[in-house]
């Protein structure tokens, strides 16, 4: 059962969250694949794989390798396309007691949009991400993700065909990200998710090669937390719209870092695969501290470190 | 979840663990797997797959071979030590029919066939596991197998204990003999599983391989331990880690 607790609760653009613990695009499948491992009602949202325009098989073998406290992924946006995805995921992901967000990826703006249309009249959709920052796959999502210029023709493209919250999920890897964020703002973004993985690389000693076959992948886990925070600090200072954190997350704590920061609502992504209880743990936190401080809402603290 | 070991014995770089965890022990299927946490800190940063060799009575036993950090961890924890484990996962081996049944194990491929014996011998189906390794070290479990009352064959590449040879070569041999169609099941290396799959489909046997793959998630959300069936792929952790021999495509 939801335990009923307003000083959790959070308005993301639009997406009226219990908490603001989401699970991150990627990271949760669509759904059904955690059920019985995490349970739903602890948290406050989550965000489907990333669906494209037609359904992709991903990148060569080997996909993920692990580094020090942290881990490369290069799975190349596998997904089973935008028509199986409303047909044979979307009516289980509706049942879901948290918010659900779809994650939409493309490789050129008109497959973005139709993917957005298609999703347009499906129920059970509380927001749509953007993912405009993928590392791993080439002409992909990234592109949008480096050049405001190009980054705001797209969000205002997408802003013209849906009614939905609409959130965009920056890339770290680029000299500066404010003027992304800003652009993003102003073609009408609702919030921004700050931020995808970090591009990285291993070696195979054996081979001489590098581990993944797609050569790069993206960092992602406590390794990169101080990066994501430093981010959503400037992001959070730059824009108007909600920043939602995440890079890194494994506890309260580190939530805490993030909204303090200015983050209203933080993603969980690589945790969940070191330990399921992770992301109901993190909400759980969150409502100790609050009482602990004697706030009566996590709003009190948004943004609350910024000097 | 939690669980404590109770029990470790070692055989050279080979360590049998027995934990206490009965919920995990109660649902458990011969061929699935557990990803155990070993440290609270950060390396190693995943989880580390190992197949269920036993369940039963509240506990469940693992056979691990120490290899790199992970493994030895686990290899080298003493008795009251807790980890963390999430499972049990994946599908697991066909239990159904009646057919006699050849389990294939090679090195410590040879822990889920414990399971998968004791199992199928409570359904009184005949048994025949083929036991092979490098030297006799690497021929673990045989008294536990004979226990099940399946019939024992082991073979080492250098000799040194029973037949001379690869564990593939007793295994044809029997395909030779048999008169009534048999079910394979096999674990090990991937030139053994796939030499298994040439035999199983000359000598026309259904067979089911147990596969291996590097596993960040091992909940079926990553897409990151992928392999090729049929020509699409699918995931180790979730749609196997056994598929049907027949399906798997040995060269993508
Ligand atoms: C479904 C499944 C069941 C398994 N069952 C058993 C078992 O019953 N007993 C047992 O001893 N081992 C088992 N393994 C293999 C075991 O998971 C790996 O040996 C272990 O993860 C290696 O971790 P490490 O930290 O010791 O070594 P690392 O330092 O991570 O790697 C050492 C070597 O092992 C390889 N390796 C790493 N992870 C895996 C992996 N997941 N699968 C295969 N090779 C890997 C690396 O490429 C490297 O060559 C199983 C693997 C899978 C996928
Ligand atoms: C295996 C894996 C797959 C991912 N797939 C996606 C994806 O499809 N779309 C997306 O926007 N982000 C994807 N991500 C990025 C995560 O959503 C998240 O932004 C990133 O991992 C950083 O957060 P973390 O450190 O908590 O994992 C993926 C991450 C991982 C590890």
């Amino acid at each position: 059962m939801r335990k009923s607790n307003s000083a959790l609760q959070v308005n993301v653009g639009g997406v009226k969250l219990a908490n603001p613990v989401i699970l991150a695009s990627g990271t949760c499948g669509y759904g059904t694949e955690l059920e019985g491992w995490l349970d739903f009602n602890t948290i406050g949202g989550l965000v489907a794989k990333s669906i494209t325009l037609s359904p992709r098989t991903g990148n060569a073998m080997p996909r993920v390798v692990e580094c020090a406290s942290g881990m490369l992924n290069a799975i190349g946006l596998a997904n089973v396309g935008v028509e199986a995805f409303c047909r044979e995921k979307l009516p289980a992901l509706r049942k879901c007691p948290c918010a659900v967000l779809a994650n939409v990826a493309g490789s050129r703006a008109e497959e973005y949009i139709h993917v957005i249309q298609r999703l347009e009249k499906q129920p059970g959709i509380a927001g749509l991400e953007l993912n405009v920052s993928c590392p791993n796959v080439h002409a992909g999502g990234i592109e949008f993700g480096r050049d405001p210029k190009v980054l705001a023709k797209l969000v205002s493209a997408a802003r013209r065909v849906t009614r939905r919250p609409l959130w965009i999920k920056l890339s770290p890897n680029v000299t500066d990200i404010v003027p992304l964020a800003k652009a993003a703002e102003a073609a009408g973004a609702d919030a921004l998710t700050v931020a995808n993985t970090l591009v990285g690389m291993r070696m195979d000693l054996a081979r001489h090669r590098p581990v993944l076959a797609n050569l790069t992948g993206g960092l992602s886990g406590p390794a990169i937390k101080p990066v994501a925070l430093a981010l959503v600090y400037k992001v959070a200072g730059a824009v108007k719209i909600p920043v939602v954190g995440c890079g890194g997350i494994e506890t309260a704590g580190d939530a805490l870092e993030f909204i303090l920061a200015g983050a209203t609502a933080v993603q969980i992504g690589t945790g969940t695969f070191r330990d399921p209880g992770i992301p109901g743990r993190v909400a759980a936190g969150l409502r100790t501290y609050l009482a602990h401080r004697r706030l009566h809402s996590i709003l009190d603290l948004v943004g609350a470190g910024r000097v | 979840m939690h669980a404590e070991l109770i029990s470790n014995r070692h055989f050279g770089p080979y360590a049998h663990l027995t934990f206490s965890a009965p919920a995990l022990a109660r649902r458990a299927k011969p061929g699935q797997f557990v990803e155990i946490r070993l440290t609270g800190g950060n390396a190693p940063f995943w989880r580390r797959p190992f197949s269920i060799c036993r369940a039963g009575s509240g506990r469940v036993e693992f056979l691990i071979k120490a290899r790199g950090r992970g493994s030895q961890l686990l290899a080298q924890a003493a008795p009251k030590t807790m980890v963390d484990m999430v499972g049990p996962l994946g599908n697991g081996f066909t239990l159904a029919g009646k057919q006699p049944r050849l389990l294939v194990g090679g090195g410590y491929g040879i822990a889920p066939m414990l399971f998968l014996a004791q199992q199928l011998r409570a359904k009184n189906i005949p048994v025949e596991v083929f036991i092979g390794g490098r030297c006799g070290d690497d021929l673990l479990l045989r008294r536990e197998m004979k226990l099940t009352g399946a019939r024992v064959t082991c073979s080492t590449e250098d000799g040194s204990y029973g037949h001379t040879g690869r564990v593939t070569e007793p295994l044809e041999a029997r395909l030779k003999q048999a008169k009534a169609p048999v079910r394979i099941a096999a674990c090990g290396p991937h030139a053994m599983l796939k030499a298994v799959t040439r035999l199983a489909a000359h000598y026309r046997a259904e067979a089911e391989v147990s596969l291996e793959e590097v596993m960040a998630c091992g909940l079926g959300v990553c897409n990151g331990c992928v392999v090729k069936i049929k020509g699409e792929y699918q995931r180790v952790c979730k749609d196997g880690p056994v598929f049907q021999a027949k399906d798997v495509d040995w060269h993508a």
